[in-house]
């Protein structure tokens, strides 16, 4: 072909490709992620710090306390349908205070950011539902108060005898009847929770182990009744309460078939190692407790999933306790019980087992975090 | 047709000059229709593209039907069951330096995940907690000149603001010229506590906000929003849309007189080809086929052109359409693979349509023809030829007189253009005659050699001088819109000074207090409202002589004041008349926020400040029906003697925040207002007129290379080189020349018609016609300048060139 014929349909190829590159629509930006440091650590000048014990009273301490940098609401729980079919659930609060600005003059002015996690599992058929929610601390959009904790329309009311959380997503929804069935345990040192060197890595922290749960389930247009389940209810709040270094942890919430509750808290450090600061409780039938330490117990990983994203989650472990003469294994009841949205985390219902004779002894839940944020 | 196509090629070789030319006459006729049609839209989008890039396409909207939402309304909604996701936002309009930005303050933790406004990250903590920090996308600091974590100082109703950019996104081009705040730092910082603009809700919620929203608010899907802002800037977009075309049909014009030269030239090549074989068909098979390819080529740099062009030409409407249309319309074209299409395929198929004259000519060149020359033969034709420059003429009148729409008075002009492109050439000719007839000398003999081939000439000299025509039309026209527009102004500002204060705080109280002051004889006052579809509602307090300042348009004017003033009657502006077709003693329909309102139309006033219209309602009807005490602005009459300088300093005492405008600042507001709004038909006149000096360089140029052997002649006959080169450039500048007289006429008529016809119908206000001559004053000289500069070359050429191997071809 004549050289001035390439050259003219080159110009017209290259001509082409710039028109079409012009109508390409704008790329947008890659929603951003937040990290539990980040949440976690870091500044808090201005806010007050947990460094000893303090006497919480109640139901004072159940309304949100904006001194501190840092709080949540976290409910999860096992629930069985009226066909013996599965369901875990998870409803959390969580409050960010912002540093402290300037007073505006609107009623849009707000002190912290509020944000809701409501997440189902479906064990039928192993899909995980999840839908997450922002809102300031204004006008009533979100807040937490002696008889409610609630981000809009989602809500959780302290009544009498039982409490009600109503939380309706797209795809999913839960209006739940939650009944304290113990009293609430107050974890670490009567409430003060430490988890690194200094002493204000801490939190001020609280639990109720155990809530009888009935109610129903929309899933889609699909309404199931839960006729049997276990709630656990975690309080906590402070302010920079991860040390530099810690870069996350692995929480487990067991309640057992003989009476007893199981909290783990497993710190881990930035080289993926255990933390000298884990911790654990153990909640006896008649609501005694017992503060675990790191010497207490050990956790090990007995099966990695792999997410589509390529991150590594340690779903299955083997716990031992000897004290309280516990071998379990635990076993994630699926595994895509991954949140993907603003936090990159993992959490879902797991069974335990004894590790001798392989019986299902109980169920809880398991939060790991600190894994997908590479 | 290999051989064809070679010897075509080889042509183009010899003469890349006019290959050039061709390419840049239909680019640059393209460039414009893509420059505008690409902006046009922008004009429709405008409303929606910012809170789309935010909220996500195809939201619905709450509105209140007049004025911003209470901010209860979003507690109430979004904490209801099953509130789906909602976007509060209150929009502001702030001025940086002469730009106009629109300040989006919105909740960031209602905005969607994928937004580019997160709530994470530092920005948003600061944009939650400061007051002044705002986001702006990095285009935007560009464009405004403002450092990253710079401040941007602007002005909101007459106040100063200060704002931090805490963070800059990389939004689309929607976001251009936004600052996005929190609505708390937004409320405080302009005062506009508790309001809302509007709130967005997902598409999918309709039945439930139907079921839980409040009476008296409005629900309005994108759809609906797109065809208001259709609605709202339709006048402008037409305008601008018939500009572009001409523009094409200027460009066409060129790629025809440069076909029609390059078939001069290779009238031998053809007429040996048909002597080996070669038939007719084939012949204009290959020029259709080079045509295309010309036209294709052409155009395909015109679109680059015209993409490139439609960012700057927006950048000149985006500040009317600030000013005139309330909207901030995006600084960022959408070009589409069908708009890119659309018009690539319509310059094809119009370029081969302009040389369908050439195609037939050529199948008319006998086998064996050797010479060149073009035998001009009977160039009159049949007799309806003759007459159908009148006809057109005479139908285009028609289409424009008898018809009411926009669209019949544009194609009313484009025929009666048809019409004038005819008579052009004929017309100028014998105004050649009659110059040549006088006398023997050496120019009366270059112009009788320039009328040999009149019609070669023809379409150089149509294409001229309507492209000439067309520039100074427009530039007439808005001279003399002007003209009318300051004439109405400095009759209706009949106030010394105007006092105006930030939104909101001038109130009845104010009025009754102003009253008693020593210093004024008198006061008016007025508060507007903008109703859904642009139009404005107007409660007027005025004085005798406020109203004898209203120019009338129809309608008594003694029966009108006291109709008016007894509440029973409003007034009408001429546009608000000529759309909704309502005339005096008819009865109009008012949505108030007191409920549906009737009331007698009992006159029409004329008004230039709003395309939509307006409806004048007298003062204390307007308040009890809308509840609304509050003034845009109280016009101040002071008594004879009174010292301006000590009252300025008496009312700022009184009212700290108050400004005051005199009547010549009034003026000049509105003026310059006016002058940016009619930058755009600046641009776009001088645009055709440079595509016209493209056409009258490529005319003009092939006219000196074309008469090569006569001019050898003439060396061999004697005639010195000097003589030789002062012929070529009599021929080439009397050519512009009787282009540019021939332009006079037909500016008149484009001028009137847009004055008299296009004016009221795109935009319902009429304009007195006056004749501005300053564009004619520029066009007639700067065309003689470019006749004189393009015969050089040739000249120059032709003079210095040896006679003999030219001559030798015949």
């Amino acid at each position: 072909m004549r050289l001035d014929i390439v050259i003219v349909l080159i110009l017209v190829l290259l001509t082409g490709t710039w028109l079409a590159w012009q109508t390409l629509p704008p790329q947008a930006p890659g929603p951003e992620r937040l990290r539990v440091q980040n949440l976690m650590g870091g500044q808090s000048d201005g806010f007050r710090r947990v460094t000893e014990p303090v006497p919480l009273s109640f139901p004072e301490d159940h309304a949100q306390h904006p001194e501190y940098q840092n709080e949540w609401w976290y409910f999860t729980g096992n629930l069985e349908t009226a066909t013996g079919e599965r369901l875990g659930y998870q409803y959390t609060l969580f409050r960010f205070a912002l540093s402290p600005g300037e007073a505006l003059n609107s009623a849009w002015e707000t002190d912290a950011i509020w944000m809701a996690h409501l997440a189902l599992s479906d064990g039928r058929n192993q899909r995980f539902f999840q839908s997450e929610r922002f809102a300031r601390g204004a006008l009533g959009l979100a807040g937490a108060d002696e008889q409610r904790w609630w981000l809009r329309d989602w809500e959780v009311r302290l009544g009498e005898p039982a409490w009600r959380l109503v939380a309706e997503a797209e795809a999913f929804a839960l209006d739940l009847n939650l009944s304290p069935q113990r009293p609430l345990v107050l974890q670490g040192d009567a409430g003060y929770s430490r988890k690194g060197p200094d002493r204000a890595n801490a939190s001020l922290y609280y639990s109720i182990t155990r809530l009888a749960t009935t109610g129903k389930v929309r899933i889609g247009d699909e309404v199931l009744e839960v006729v049997d389940g276990l709630s656990w209810l975690d309080r906590e709040w402070g302010s920079n309460q991860l040390a530099e270094g810690q870069a996350g942890w692995d929480w487990f919430a067991i309640q057992l078939e003989d009476g007893r509750d199981l909290m783990l808290a497993r710190l881990r450090n930035d080289d993926g190692s255990d933390s000298e600061w884990s911790y654990g409780l153990l909640v006896e039938p008649d609501g005694s407790s017992r503060y675990l330490t790191d010497k207490d117990y050990t956790a090990t990983t007995h099966r990695w999933w792999t997410d589509a994203k390529g991150d590594r989650w340690p779903l299955d472990w083997e716990i031992d306790l000897p004290a309280a003469d516990l071998k379990l294994r635990t076993r994630a009841v699926f595994d895509e019980q991954h949140w993907q949205q603003s936090v990159d985390y993992w959490e879902g219902m797991i069974d335990v087992h004894d590790r001798a004779s392989g019986e299902s002894i109980g169920r809880g839940y398991l939060e790991l975090s600190g894994y997908g944020e590479g | 047709m290999q051989l064809l196509l070679e010897s075509s090629r080889r042509f183009f070789y010899r003469h890349p000059g006019q290959l050039l030319l061709a390419l840049i006459g239909i680019a640059a006729g393209v460039a414009v229709v893509t420059g505008v049609a690409l902006m046009r839209d922008v004009l429709i989008d405008a409303l929606d593209s910012a809170t789309e890039s935010l909220s996500g396409s195809e939201m619905l909207r709450i509105t209140a039907p007049s004025g911003p939402l209470d901010e209860d309304l979003f507690r109430t909604l979004a904490t209801l069951p099953g509130a789906p996701a909602l976007l509060p936002v209150l929009s502001s309009r702030v001025r940086y330096g002469n730009r106009m930005l629109e300040l989006l303050a919105v909740d960031p933790l209602s905005l969607e995940r994928s937004s580019p406004v997160r709530p994470t990250g530092s920005a948003t903590g600061q944009l939650l907690t400061q007051a002044n920090a705002a986001v702006v996308t990095e285009r935007t600091l560009e464009r405004l000149n403002v450092d990253p974590n710079g401040v941007l100082q602007v002005r909101h109703s007459g106040e100063t603001l200060n704002l931090d950019i805490v963070a800059s996104i990389s939004g689309g081009r929607e976001l251009d010229d936004r600052i996005i705040m929190d609505l708390a730092a937004a409320q405080h910082l302009t005062g506009r506590q508790g309001e809302l603009s509007f709130i967005e809700a997902a598409a999918g919620s309709r039945a439930w906000l139907e079921e839980h929203l409040p009476d008296g608010l409005e629900l309005v899907d994108a759809e609906q929003r797109r065809d208001s802002a259709a609605a709202l800037t339709a006048g402008m977009r037409a305008n601008l849309t018939a500009m572009s075309l001409l523009s094409l049909a200027v460009g066409l014009f060129v790629i025809y007189s440069v076909l029609a030269f390059l078939l001069v030239q290779r009238r031998r090549t053809i007429g040996m080809l048909r002597a080996v074989g070669v038939t007719q068909g084939h012949i204009q098979g290959l020029l259709a086929l080079e045509t295309m390819i010309l036209a294709g080529l052409g155009a395909l740099a015109g679109l680059v052109l015209g993409t490139l062009m439609a960012t700057a030409l927006l950048e000149l409407v985006r500040q009317p359409v600030a000013e005139l249309y309330r909207m901030v319309a995006s600084a960022g074209i959408r070009p589409t693979v069908g708009l890119y299409a659309a018009v690539w395929i319509m310059a094809v198929i119009m370029a081969l349509a302009s040389v369908l004259g050439v195609l037939r000519e050529a199948q008319r060149i006998p086998p064996g023809q050797l010479a060149r020359t073009v035998h001009e033969g009977n160039s009159s034709g049949s007799r309806l030829w003759r007459w159908l420059p009148v006809l057109l003429l005479a139908l285009g009148a028609l289409l424009i007189v008898g018809t009411r729409g926009l669209a019949p008075v544009m194609a009313g002009l484009f025929v009666m253009l048809s019409g004038c492109a005819l008579l052009a050439p004929a017309t100028g000719m014998q105004l050649l005659r009659l110059i040549s007839a006088r006398g023997d000398g050496l120019v009366p003999r270059a112009i009788k050699m320039l009328m040999s081939s009149r019609q070669r000439l023809a379409p150089a000299v149509s294409a001229l001088s309507l492209a000439l025509a067309l520039s100074a039309g427009v530039g007439m026209m808005v001279l003399g819109f002007r003209a009318t527009v300051d004439d109405w102004v400095s009759r209706l500002i009949s106030a010394d000074v105007y006092l105006t204060v930030s939104q909101g705080q001038l109130g009845s109280a104010d009025v009754e207090t102003l009253r008693n002051w020593p210093e004024l004889e008198m006061l008016t006052s007025s508060r507007q409202v903008r109703l859904d579809d642009g139009s404005m509602v107007v409660g007027y307090d005025l004085n005798p002589k406020a109203w004898a300042a209203f120019e009338w348009v129809s309608g008594s004017k003694e029966a009108a004041r006291p109709a008016v003033e007894s509440g029973a009657a409003v007034l009408l502006t001429e546009p608000m008349a000529r759309r909704t077709g309502l005339k005096p003693g008819d009865r109009i329909d008012l949505a108030t926020p007191s409920g549906p309102a009737s009331f007698e139309v009992a006159a029409v006033y004329r008004d230039y400040s709003n395309d939509r219209g307006l409806v004048g309602l007298i003062g204390w009807r307007f308040r009890e029906l809308w509840q609304d005490e509050q003034r845009d602005s109280i016009g101040l009459y002071l008594r004879p003697g009174t010292e301006i300088e000590a009252f300025e300093t008496k009312i700022l005492d009184a009212f700290p925040a108050g400004n005051l405008t005199t009547r010549e600042q009034v003026r000049e507001q509105t003026l310059a207002v006016f002058d940016r709004t009619f930058r755009i038909s600046w641009a776009l006149a001088i645009l055709v007129g440079m595509i016209a000096a493209i056409a009258l360089i490529s005319a003009l140029l092939a006219l000196g290379l074309e008469r090569g052997r006569e001019y050898a002649t003439l060396r061999a006959l004697g005639l010195p080189r000097r003589g030789l080169a002062g012929v070529v450039l009599t021929q080439t500048t009397s050519l512009a020349a009787i282009a540019a007289i021939m332009a006079v006429p037909f500016s008149m008529l484009i001028h009137a018609v847009l004055s008299l016809a296009v004016q009221p119908r795109a935009f319902g206000w009429s304009v007195a016609l006056t004749w501005p001559w300053q564009p004619l004053a520029v066009i007639v000289p700067l065309a003689l300048i470019l006749g004189a500069l393009a015969g050089a070359y040739p000249a120059w050429k032709i003079a210095s060139r040896d006679p003999a191997p030219l001559l030798r071809a015949s």
